[in-house]
């Protein structure tokens, strides 16, 4: 059985993910806070803006407190000088195998909300289609992308 | 004979005036339908002023097509094509033979009564349009074009190989430069022709564009003829009669899918001519084209249900960077619409070699109840409701019954193999496909488990390729979560996964080997 990838990717990704996740919460906050309004009119019983309060509550839980976390701890990569491997996924584990002779491109990106926290993100691409390393702090993201450029143009053979 | 600018045949201002026709089309239909509903929509004065705008915008359509025509040269300079082309915008296109990927020919009718054909050149990167069209070229010229362009671009690939060490066409036979004389060939007699037009699927598609038409039509039917009257809404005979009608309508639409079927599949011709294999197909809109073995990815046998009832198969392969053609804009090239499953094991290895293998194995037992689940509960989710709410709807219970056939059809068709070189995958969707990819033509392999597969030990497969329009996902759901990281390994190291007995046995995509 083949081990499990070796790396992890930047502990400040949860922080990222949750600030992320809060952000998202817009929307459900919105409906929560029009079902308080609704009940508040007396156009709805009052149970149900509980049971919307609630229900927003549990979302901005699992979205902000937990899913971050556990994502986290969820992801593993490894490159290695044949191959990039990558283990993720919150329920669906998913163990994914790129060969580097299959590797066209590798690019860092970051948007704002990684950048602020000096984070990138790898990205590798085939032509059977792209793989992310998400939140890896700025330095490591930037040796790792030009580590596998170096190995993918070596064994340059594909398509 | 290519080392001077020419022009395209004359001809090619039809090609460009039909474009510009065709874009003139909805303003004028707006136009006539604006003024025509104007008060006095009849006076003398306004149908001719409409008509002389309609004549002076095709005039001018045809004036530029002229135009477009006249700017278009091309010619062959150090086994690069040259294209001086546009009309306000002047381009200079130089297409290096490294970058020719395909170089295919199209006819319409008229064409093919003048003996002029369209020569598309597709590159990489340009998805399904191609990077050079000329628009009109005698049979001739176009042949005498195409080969020299091909032969260039096949000596420009071998000529990477040999500098990269590792072959570009990589280990497949009969890569070789230069033309070569024309190889095995395969035609379809009368009967297959019309076999393949009658359990063609286009007939489903065209019931999917007919059901808004059904939609509006039947209740208007209902509604408004004395069968309203006859038959009260919500009687058995009612329903027996929109029965009959949504059957009168799916006639209808395999009628009109099997013609479709039958115009794309006339005379059809697939040769194996080197390193190429050349399709011919079409009467309506006659195509050539050229898929170079050297960019196949995967080989693809597909059993659509009535193909399959018929014990037939579609021979289909994934290609890197070439236009997947006419009417087939998704999924892979078709290589031959109908064949036996013994004849396409011999098909493929005349034409794409090295893409038959092993003895395909089925999943384990614990398989097949999740593949039962998966197909009856989402049936069941949509037919309770209509069998309680809705009159006569218990009949919907039929669904999630033969929802359950279907799963343990679709366990049972479920397979897969390792040998040598070559990863074959076996699954259904509504057809069932064999998926036979060679491992340096692996993107990527994933395996996914999920925690109720994580119990029974069981994972999903997915292998990525290339292909064109887009990269290929080829899945297996519930293989045996080992044995699916021993295909991880075997994409990383090469390492040999199975049983050598097998070696050299032929793959049978036929039901019985599981």
């Amino acid at each position: 059985m083949r081990p499990d990838p070796a790396e992890r990717i930047d502990a400040r990704a949860v922080t990222v993910w949750r600030l992320a996740g809060a952000l998202n919460l817009f929307v459900p906050a919105v409906a929560a806070g029009g079902a308080i309004g609704l009940a508040a009119a007396d156009l709805i019983p009052s149970w149900a803006a509980g049971v919307a309060i609630g229900v927003f509550l549990a979302i901005a839980v699992l979205t902000v407190v937990v899913v971050p976390r556990v994502r986290w701890l969820r992801w593993r990569y490894e490159v290695s000088e044949s191959e990039v491997y990558l283990l993720y996924g919150l329920i669906i584990r998913t163990r994914t195998l790129i060969p580097m002779t299959r590797v066209q491109h590798v690019d860092t990106k970051a948007g704002p909300l990684l950048r602020a926290f000096g984070l990138s993100s790898v990205t590798v691409a085939t032509a059977g289609g792209e793989h992310e390393i998400p939140a890896l702090a700025d330095a490591v993201a930037d040796r790792l992308r030009d580590r596998i450029a170096v190995l993918a143009r070596v064994t340059d053979d594909v398509v | 004979m290519w080392s001077e600018p020419r022009r395209a045949h004359p001809a090619g201002v039809l090609v460009y005036s039909a474009k510009f026709l065709g874009a003139l089309l909805t303003p004028a239909i707006v136009l006539v339908a604006v003024l025509g509903t104007g008060d006095d929509p009849r006076t003398i004065v306004g149908i001719l002023f409409v008509g002389a705008l309609i004549v002076f915008g095709a005039g001018v359509a045809v004036a530029l097509a002229w135009a477009e025509w006249y700017r278009f040269t091309f010619h062959v300079e150090d086994r690069t094509l040259r294209v001086e082309h546009g009309l306000i915008v002047r381009r200079s296109t130089r297409l290096t033979p490294e970058r020719i990927q395909s170089v295919d020919t199209r006819a319409n009718l008229l064409f093919r009564i003048l003996g002029l054909v369209t020569l598309d050149v597709h590159t990489a990167g340009r998805g399904q349009a191609p990077e050079v069209s000329i628009p009109a070229l005698t049979e001739e010229d176009a042949r005498a074009l195409a080969d020299e362009l091909r032969s260039a671009s096949r000596q420009a690939a071998a000529g990477e190989a040999v500098e990269g060490g590792e072959g570009a066409a990589d280990s497949v036979p009969g890569g070789e430069a230069g033309p070569a004389p024309a190889g095995p060939a395969w035609r379809l007699s009368t009967r297959d022709l019309v076999l393949v037009s009658v359990t063609s699927s286009a007939g489903l598609l065209a019931m999917a564009a007919l059901a808004p038409v059904v939609g509006a039509f039947v209740p208007a039917f209902v509604g408004d003829m004395p069968v309203a009257e006859i038959l009260p809404a919500g009687s058995a005979v009612f329903f027996v009669f929109i029965g009959l009608m949504l059957v009168f309508f799916l006639i209808v639409a395999w009628v009109m899918g099997s013609v479709a079927t039958a115009l794309m599949y006339w005379d059809f011709l697939c040769v194996r001519t080197g390193g190429d294999v050349r399709i011919e197909r079409g009467l309506l809109q006659r195509e050539t084209r050229n898929v170079p073995l050297g960019r196949v990815q995967a080989v693809r046998l597909i059993e659509g249900p009535l193909r399959q009832a018929i014990g037939r198969v579609t021979v289909g392969v994934d290609a890197a960077g070439i236009a997947s053609g006419q009417g087939q804009q998704m999924g892979p090239t078709v290589l031959h619409p109908l064949l036996s499953r013994a004849e396409a094991i011999r098909f493929l290895d005349l034409m794409v070699p090295g893409h038959t293998g092993p003895r395909l194995e089925g999943l384990p037992r614990s398989a097949r109840r999740r593949y039962v689940i998966r197909a009856v509960a989402p049936a069941l989710l949509v037919t309770v409701p209509v069998a309680v709410i809705v009159p006569y709807g218990w009949f919907a219970l039929v669904v999630p019954v033969l929802a359950g056939a279907y799963g343990l059809l679709a366990y049972a068709d479920a397979g897969w193999a390792v040998h040598g070189g070559v990863l074959a995958l076996r699954y259904r969707v509504a057809a069932r496909t064999t998926a036979v990819v060679r491992r340096e033509r692996i993107q990527s392999v994933a395996v996914s488990q999920h925690p109720l597969q994580a119990i029974a030990g069981l994972g999903t497969l997915v292998v990525r390729v290339a292909s064109s329009p887009q990269p290929a996902t080829f899945s297996l759901a519930h293989v045996d979560f080992a044995e699916a990281i021993g295909v991880v390994e075997w994409v990383s190291g090469g390492v040999e996964v199975v049983e050598p007995d097998e070696a050299g046995a032929a793959m049978h995509p036929g039901p019985d080997d599981v």
